[in-house]
């Protein structure tokens, strides 16, 4: 393979690489500015009805300290590792200690403390609140911890593909399909 | 018999190598296999090829990518946990970074490169070709030659560089390149 042939070749697997480097670019970009690690998510259950469907996009901002009574969540905890979708219902601050570290020349142990807000939630269309959803012996949500971030917009309906896709395998394979098509046709 | 045979072959095979079918009904696929071959033929008048231009975009090009490979990789190490600040503040150098770059490449591809194809070199002397099409509809090749600030433009009908079966006709198009740098460096 000459060096002209490799450098087509780099450029074309060039343009490639840069559509995808570019789309997870403004994910990334996304995350920053809402300092959330999944600034959009896709409405999974039914239990925000009416207010959200299934396949409702969601838009967070996580950059609030504390959050009010009647804002929608988004949370994950380890127990279901899907995105849920509820309404805080209740709210308290206390103080946490902080790891412990060693200051000073004495080198004597300092607690630090610092607030933390515990969230109760509750989705809309459900009969009771969330508790038995968290972890186990863990009766509030952590703000700081478990938030993934507050409602502040959403489009309706366009998430449904992504459900379909995890859903459906055979709605996967015709997706990939038509990518691949479109590819072999687009020259330019 | 068995040798003429065997040269038949091999003409035919090297022919094929050289060029390939092309879609007659499509400007765009007519003039990229254009621009291909414009080293080949612009080799005959001593000019050889410099790939500075394009170097220098893949390089940019590539950075980006690598950019948004180590946004993937802080993002497995620090398990996209927003709280710990080392973790944000490596992702917004690096996508910050990414669409400075990102930009940069625009504006080298748009105010650099432009539709430059070919870039070659004969002694002291430089020769840029670009070329472009006015619309999708309009088979015609338009060509813009510079040598050392002297710029020529000429046209020229596809219907005269391609046969009728879809393959382009090498010596016709060389022929034609190969008047047109005469002309020029007559000129200069």
């Amino acid at each position: 393979m000459n060096l002209k042939t490799l450098r087509i070749q780099l450029n074309q697997g060039l343009v490639m690489s840069m559509v995808l480097a570019s789309a997870f670019a403004v994910w990334k970009l996304m995350s920053v500015i809402t300092m959330s690690n999944s600034p959009l998510v896709v409405v999974l259950s039914g239990s925000m009805e009416p207010a959200f469907q299934r396949g409702d996009i969601l838009l967070l901002w996580n950059r609030e300290k504390y959050l009010n009574v009647g804002d929608i969540i988004v949370y994950k905890t380890s127990v279901r590792d899907v995105p849920i979708v509820h309404r805080i219902v209740r709210e308290h601050v206390i103080e946490d200690d902080l790891p412990k570290r060693k200051t000073g020349k004495n080198k004597s142990t300092v607690a630090a403390k610092r607030k933390s807000q515990k969230i109760l939630t509750k989705g809309d269309n459900n009969q009771g609140d969330d508790l038995p959803l968290y972890e186990y012996n863990v009766n509030y949500l952590d703000r700081q911890k478990d938030i993934l971030g507050s409602v502040k917009g959403y489009i309706p309906k366009v998430g449904y593909v992504t459900i379909l896709i995890t859903e459906n395998k055979y709605f996967k394979y015709a997706i990939v399909g038509l990518l691949a098509l479109s590819a072999l046709f687009n020259q330019e | 018999m068995e040798h003429s045979y065997f040269f038949y072959h091999y003409f035919v095979n090297f022919q094929k190598a050289m060029v390939k079918k092309v879609n007659l009904n499509s400007a765009v696929a007519l003039r990229n296999e254009c621009d291909e071959h414009l080293s080949g033929a612009l080799s005959k008048v001593g000019y050889e090829q410099s790939f500075s231009l394009v170097d220098t975009k893949l390089v940019i090009g590539y950075s980006c990518v690598i950019l948004a490979g180590l946004m993937y990789y802080v993002e497995k190490k620090y398990k996209n946990d927003f709280n710990n600040p080392d973790y944000v503040m490596y992702t917004e150098l690096f996508v910050v970074l990414f669409f400075v770059l990102e930009f940069v490449w625009y504006l080298f591809s748009k105010f650099v490169e432009k539709s430059i194809k070919f870039v070659g070199t004969k002694g002291h002397k430089t020769l840029k070709v670009s070329s472009h099409l006015k619309s999708k509809e309009d088979p015609v090749y338009y060509l813009e030659f510079d040598l050392d600030g002297t710029v020529d433009e000429e046209q020229v009908e596809f219907t005269r560089l391609f046969t009728a079966d879809g393959f382009l006709d090498f010596a016709v198009f060389s022929k034609l390149l190969v008047d047109v740098v005469n002309k020029i460096e007559k000129d200069i």
